[in-house]
């Protein structure tokens, strides 16, 4: 299930109280044709339109108070709670992806997206919320997945053969003395590690868009990953001198691989987009709660507009020297993946043709005794 | 000289594992089908095994429990080898001694032939 807390102000403005909903707003509401909602400061339902009834097929007596839970997949419930209570503690808007039973009795998914309202006297007063059925598009993301791991898993085994048959060419080249043909293979065994790298990434979107992409945890230093990352990285290339600077003492928890797998990314990164430049620096700070590591370049930089965005899977910066540089545009979105997952943030600062720099914080292993 | 036995139904993998595995030296037989890695076994009597899950018609993670239930082969390692990365979660529980991710490089599957043999030897 996708789930997304935002995190807005509330709204300012005012809506009516349960007892105050006017003629108007019923109309309104009944006329709309997505479905809609309102619950009280009690957290409990009070209206339902006359597009969720005739969706539900229910009457509003019956979806009234808690009613309409009976209407949610029993293995959606408990996340819904989780992300509606979360919410109304901080009054805060929320959007959440369940299934909720149409009156055919068939489940469906829902995109559901609840804003707090308040009185004119800013009190707190429940919250008004619209639902939209996406189950098709819902459907559609999972052929797609499908599509791509299927389609990913058939160009692995060529993938396997083909980089054998290079490697016994380079050793047959190499024990002839042909060193100038045997680099030629080598660099077709390293186009060859390339796609499969490419088909990997494709891999873990449908991964992560399925919810399924796994994580083996373990306790580890972030200090020895990223030096051994670094020393990695470094020894492929020539262009950049990576510096680590700070240090970090404790241990996190998390999956080394998928770890590796962000802050190699974050790194390549650095390194693709600051060519002409020849230092990276990797700044490491810690305190009682977390870890950072900072990854910095002084490369073309990243203009304030499309900070935000990229991050968003497919998010490619549009421009003529942006463009230039290779990319599917889902690194940056896996990497944030995998740092949310270890319970964890990344963001990005930038100043154009100056400096960009990617952080991201992870929490500090604390034993039980601790 | 070792023998290894690879099972996968992917006949171009068959073909170029045979030639890697025979050129580092090893006596090598290959099978495309799930049903013949037993017969193949009692005839070749491989020191390690090269088994794919997932092989037309058959899971290979069930030929694996076979093979480890049986007193004959129990000792036999067993690589799996698979083009799902997340089969590696799954092997464990069928007795399998390792895991290899398809795609994978050549000096990384001689590391661990090379230590499931050595194993073997000590």
């Amino acid at each position: 299930m996708d789930i997304e807390q935002l995190d807005k102000e509330p709204p300012t403005i005012s809506l009516p109280l349960v007892a105050q909903i006017d003629e108007q707003f019923m109309v309104m509401a009944n006329s709309a044709p997505i479905l809609l909602w309102a619950s009280g400061s009690d957290k409990l339902a009070f209206f339902f339109n006359k597009a969720w009834l005739q969706y539900t097929g229910r009457t509003m007596e019956e979806e009234a108070g808690d009613g309409w839970y009976e209407g949610v997949h029993p293995s959606d419930l408990e996340k819904y709670f989780k992300v509606y209570n979360e919410a109304f503690d901080k009054k805060k808007e929320f959007k959440i992806e369940y299934r909720l039973r149409r009156f055919d009795g068939k489940y469906r998914w829902v995109l559901d997206n609840g804003q707090p309202h308040f009185t004119k006297d800013k009190i707190f007063a429940g919250y008004i919320g619209s639902c939209i059925d996406i189950h098709e598009i819902k459907e559609l993301e999972g052929r797609k997945n499908q599509f791509i791991t299927a389609a990913s898993h058939e160009l692995k085994t060529p993938v396997t053969s083909l980089s054998i048959y290079l490697h016994l060419i380079a050793e047959f080249l190499k024990s002839n003395q042909e060193e100038k043909y045997a680099a030629y293979a080598e660099s077709a065994i390293t186009q060859v590690n390339k796609i499969t790298g490419l088909i990997n990434q494709l891999l873990d979107l449908s991964r992560i868009e399925s919810d399924s992409l796994n994580f083996e945890w373990s306790v580890f230093s972030l200090y020895e990953l990223v030096n051994s990352i670094v020393d990695k990285i470094q020894s492929t290339t020539l262009s950049h001198k990576i510096e680590i600077k700070g240090k970090c003492r404790g241990n996190i928890e998390g999956d080394k691989e998928r770890l590796s797998q962000a802050i190699e990314n974050l790194l390549t990164n650095a390194i693709k987009f600051s060519q002409g430049h020849n230092k990276i620096t990797v700044e490491l700070f810690e305190n009682t709660k977390y870890m950072q590591v900072s990854i910095v370049d002084f490369g073309i930089g990243i203009d304030k507009f499309h900070l935000p965005k990229i991050f968003e899977r497919f998010y490619r910066i549009p421009g003529q020297k942006e463009e230039t540089f290779p990319g599917l545009g889902i690194g940056l979105f896996i990497s944030q993946q995998i740092i949310k997952k270890h319970g964890g943030k990344i963001w990005a600062e930038s100043i154009q043709n100056k400096e960009t720099k990617f952080n991201f914080q992870i929490p500090i292993f604390k034993k039980m005794s601790d | 000289m070792s023998r290894i036995l690879v099972v996968d139904d992917d006949i171009d993998i068959l073909s170029v594992m045979e030639i890697l595995l025979s050129m580092k030296g090893f006596d090598v037989e290959v099978t495309s089908k799930g049903e013949n890695t037993f017969p193949k076994i009692d005839s070749f009597k491989p020191d390690l095994i090269l088994l794919d899950v997932l092989i037309s018609g058959h899971d290979g993670r069930t030929i694996c429990k076979q093979l480890k239930a049986n007193k004959e082969t129990k000792h036999i390692p067993v690589i799996m080898f698979s083009a799902h990365p997340g089969a590696a979660a799954t092997i464990a529980d069928y007795g399998a001694d390792d895991f290899i991710a398809k795609p994978f490089d050549v000096a990384h599957l001689m590391k661990k032939v090379n230590a499931q043999l050595g194993i073997k030897k000590n």
